[in-house]
């Protein structure tokens, strides 16, 4: 029970960060991205890649942070990670999304999104190899902290808890104490107010991708640290964001960390009671009663 | 010319390209005048409003502020040409505190920022009660003060009106149309759209009556408010439906 | 010669059974502009129903009621139906985008349960079929084939005849409204979420049909015949023949399903031994690929339905965001 708690809001955590701009764009555009999903996926492969770079560069980058199996040059490369997926994010926006939203509508951005999706993710497994991979090698033994009842934690656990912590930390002052931030939660509530109030659309856009793109970066070497990289990590997560954004209210940037946890919470409990192999339908089961129950979800408003 | 005046020649608009809703309408707003367009629904009011302030694009005819062509300008651009923009109903950000919606209209302010926004306090003093309530809590009036605010402390030459009194209660409509006297007075042009005839002709200037998307009849919005023919065609139904609108 | 063309048989019968999809899902998004996420679960549905309802008795689980085809048939296409209203009574009335999300979602769900519940679908190992309808009687596998193909041929036919009925008449003229101006329909005093439901429950029969016909022809149905790739072949055929035409839409069922099997042909005849591994997510790219730039370059596909210009401007003209990007 007490380790079904702990494992589910360290899942929710991860969730929260991806289904935070896939919220975003959601409610701003009017679409729901498939393919944000993947750049969870290449979050976590770019992380990989720089890793090796970065770490080419200095032996002493290699060294391990105390106690975990993360490096320095990890956390570097998790950083340029951010940054490259955030601009990808907005190039595929460029490329693709702009263009459908000024010629045709909604729904085929949606389309576009489930071919996007499908083309990275194959792009991936292409490039880096179907099989899953780790950042480390090293095994990292998980300490007992409680034997009865039972809760194992791994000290990478406990950093990618801190990590999504502090993350959701700063982006909560980026919106309650910048000019941008309100900006941002200007466009998301009402983007035609926003541009009689003197707010860019188009530059708001684009920081919702960078932002969107960079949190599900940080989400995604969160989770390959949790568990594993794997082409189709995207794949297996896209649900449990869409059922995060869903519960939390489409357009809150607060529901969507509210929803993650939840999401997170009801997957890792529902295992005490159903096999496992029925757990990537929870997040089905998830979105079904939020939309018969409270289809604005519990943060979002009524529209 | 005086660099404040709004000029609306000839212009066509609509949602769709080529399919414009509407037509050939000339207008004009001179600085500390309140200017009415009054109408059917559908009548095309609020389009003109919205393709004055550059959310719909104009297909013939052009804008000028003063000496400055302002048609199909970018939205966000609006208030550096001097024009501002009050929509309909959701016209401030309910999610966000009274303090927030002011901080991000303020953005658009190039002077000193923390003086206009003082200013705006001391003219709508029930602002500063609620500075940090959400904005979502205000009452009806309570957030057109705002909305009037947020639009004001951009400094503009020009106040674009979309609805002022709508969804208000018989004593708001009358608190919120009478800061406009006192907002125009101080050099600022307002053009107001409102179905509520009978609460603001009396206090604007002239009146442009559209229908069909077409300019129908420009006066003075005393003579019309008295004039027996109009009263009948335009104004008959307005008046009634007026009443019946109106929140118990 | 005997062997090109029973290989034209088999090609052409799985051909004209995805054709079948495409024309469910071109009644949901071409007539009526609803996206469905998850076709492979409602195909599914149709699948495993007619296995449970018409295949012989089991002994090791649930199923295997040995109904007569007819009967199988009926209560196969019922259960993609059912299914449908499942996750349409959710989504039908809210933004349009949800109906995406719940379809995939329930793909996935259908795929995880036929996974699990060996009790019910056999999970992994699959349900065993039954023998098909007049098997008994034209003993030859060759021409049995042939007249399998005719039957699947006839239940395009009937299903393109439908529709066509369908779309001519007032219903059809509703779907239209309701796609092209919700706020018309409305005005007419129709409720557009409940023509909407009616449509998308509709598309989900068919596809449900397509899906028994596939695990008749196997007779044999598992978790593998429902890979998420099936919804986007589907998904492809539709828009290469371009999306609100009937013909066009059987027109690009043969055209993907061929340049697919040539492709993964061509992949296994000449590619090194190294790249075969990836043959599958070279395919997947191309499915991708062929989406998005048809997407981008010809939002209304290659056979667009007539007079439609104003199809996508009518129905999103005020979208947030479409103006001032530049």
């Amino acid at each position: 029970m007490l380790q079904s708690l702990f494992d589910g809001i360290l899942v929710g955590s991860i969730l929260s960060l991806g289904a935070i701009g896939l919220t975003l764009i959601m409610h701003i555009l009017r679409f729901a991205n498939f393919s944000h999903a993947e750049l969870i996926a290449l979050g976590a492969y770019f992380a990989l890649t720089l890793d090796a770079m970065v770490s080419g560069l200095s032996a002493t980058l290699t060294t391990r942070l105390p106690h975990l199996s993360v490096s320095v040059s990890l956390i570097l490369a998790m950083l340029l990670s951010l940054l490259l997926t955030g601009l990808l994010a907005a190039l595929i926006d460029k490329l693709v999304f702009k263009r459908l939203r000024e010629n045709a509508g909604p729904l085929t951005m949606v389309f576009a999104s489930f071919g996007i999706g499908l083309i990275v993710r194959n792009v991936i497994g292409l490039i880096y190899g179907l099989k899953s991979t780790h950042y480390s090698n090293d095994i990292a033994f998980a300490l007992m902290v409680s034997s009865d009842p039972l809760l194992l934690i791994k000290p990478d656990q406990l950093f990618i808890l801190v990590l999504t912590i502090v993350v959701m930390l700063a982006l909560h002052l980026l919106i309650t104490r910048t000019s941008i931030g309100y900006a941002l939660l200007a466009v998301s509530e009402n983007p035609e107010l926003a541009q009689v109030n003197g707010i860019n659309l188009a530059a708001m856009i684009r920081l919702a991708w960078l932002l969107g793109g960079s949190l599900a970066a940080i989400a995604g070497v969160c989770y390959a640290l949790n568990n594993q990289l794997s082409p189709v990590m995207g794949r297996d997560l896209v649900l449990s964001l869409f059922a995060a954004a869903i519960v939390g209210g489409i357009g809150s940037i607060y529901g969507a960390a509210l929803g993650g946890l939840i999401v997170g919470l009801a997957s890792s409990l529902a295992l005490l009671y159903i096999p496992t192999g029925y757990k990537p339908a929870m997040p089905f089961v998830i979105i079904l009663l939020a939309l018969y129950v409270r289809p604005n979800g519990l943060l979002g408003e009524e529209r | 010319m005086n660099p404040q005046v709004l000029n609306v020649q000839s212009i066509s608009a609509g949602y769709v390209r080529g399919m414009p809703i509407i037509h050939d309408i000339s207008i004009t707003t001179e600085p500390e005048e309140i200017v009415c367009i009054i109408g059917p629904n559908g009548a095309g009011k609020s389009t003109l409003l919205k393709s004055i302030a550059g959310l719909l694009p104009i297909e013939q005819g052009h804008i000028r502020l003063g000496a400055t062509n302002i048609s199909g300008i970018r939205t966000d651009k609006l208030s550096r040409a001097g024009v501002a923009m009050v929509p309909q109903l959701n016209n401030i950000f309910r999610t966000m505190s009274v303090e927030q919606n002011l901080l991000l209209a303020a953005r658009r302010y190039t002077g000193n920022r923390r003086h206009r926004l003082q200013h705006m306090l001391a003219v709508f003093p029930v602002l500063d009660e609620k500075f940090k309530a959400k904005a979502g809590s205000l009452s009806g009036g309570q957030r057109q003060f705002l909305a009037l605010a947020m639009a004001l402390l951009a400094k503009p030459h020009l106040l674009l009106l979309d609805e002022p009194s709508a969804g208000l209660s018989p004593v708001a409509v009358d608190e919120v149309l009478g800061m406009l006297r006192s907002i125009a007075a101080e050099g600022v042009g307002i053009l107001m759209v409102e179905q509520n005839v009978r609460a603001a002709l009396p206090l604007s200037d002239r009146a442009y009556i559209l229908a069909d998307g077409r300019n129908q009849h420009e006066g003075d919005a005393q003579t019309m408010l008295n004039d027996p023919v109009l009263g009948e065609i335009y104004m008959g139904a307005r008046r009634a439906e007026a009443h019946a609108a109106k929140p118990v | 010669m005997i062997g090109i063309i029973s290989y034209l048989t088999f090609f052409l019968t799985i051909a004209f059974i995805l054709a079948i999809a495409v024309l469910g899902l071109n009644l949901q998004w071409g007539f009526t502009g609803l996206f469905n996420g998850g076709i492979v679960a409602f195909f599914g549905a149709g699948a495993y129903g007619i296995v449970l309802l018409g295949g012989p008795p089991r002994v090791d689980g649930l199923g295997g009621f040995a109904l007569p085809y007819p009967v199988a048939l009926i209560g196969a296409i019922l259960l993609a139906g059912a299914l449908a209203l499942l996750v349409g009574l959710a989504t039908t009335r809210l933004r349009h985008d949800y109906l995406a999300i719940a379809t995939f979602g329930v793909a996935i769900a259908l795929e995880t349960v036929v996974r699990n519940a060996e009790y019910l679908t056999g999970g992994a190992k699959g349900l065993r079929g039954f023998e098909r309808p007049f098997e008994a009687m034209i003993a030859d596998p060759f021409y049995y084939n042939l007249f399998f193909l005719l039957i699947v041929f006839m239940c395009v036919c009937a299903v393109y005849w439908f529709l066509e009925t369908l779309v001519r008449s007032p219903f059809g003229r509703l779907l239209r409204a309701v796609r092209e101006n919700e706020r018309a329909a409305r005005s007419l005093g129709k409720s557009p979420p409940a023509i909407r439901l009616t449509s998308f429950v509709l598309g989900a029969m068919i596809m449900g049909l397509s899906g028994a016909l596939y695990a008749t022809f196997y007779a044999f149905i598992s978790p593998q015949d429902l890979a998420p790739i099936l919804t986007f072949q589907i998904w492809a055929m539709l828009i290469v023949g371009g999306s609100g035409n009937n013909q066009g839409a059987i027109i690009g069922a043969l055209v993907v399903w061929g340049s697919w099997v040539g492709s993964g042909w061509l992949l296994t005849a000449v590619a090194p031994q190294d790249i075969q591994l990836y043959a599958g997510s070279i395919q997947y790219i191309l499915i991708g690929s062929i989406i998005v730039l048809t997407l981008l370059a010809r939002p209304k596909g290659l056979l667009p339905e007539k007079l439609s210009q104003m199809r996508y401007t009518m129905q999103h003209s005020p979208t947030p965001g479409r103006r001032h990007e530049t």
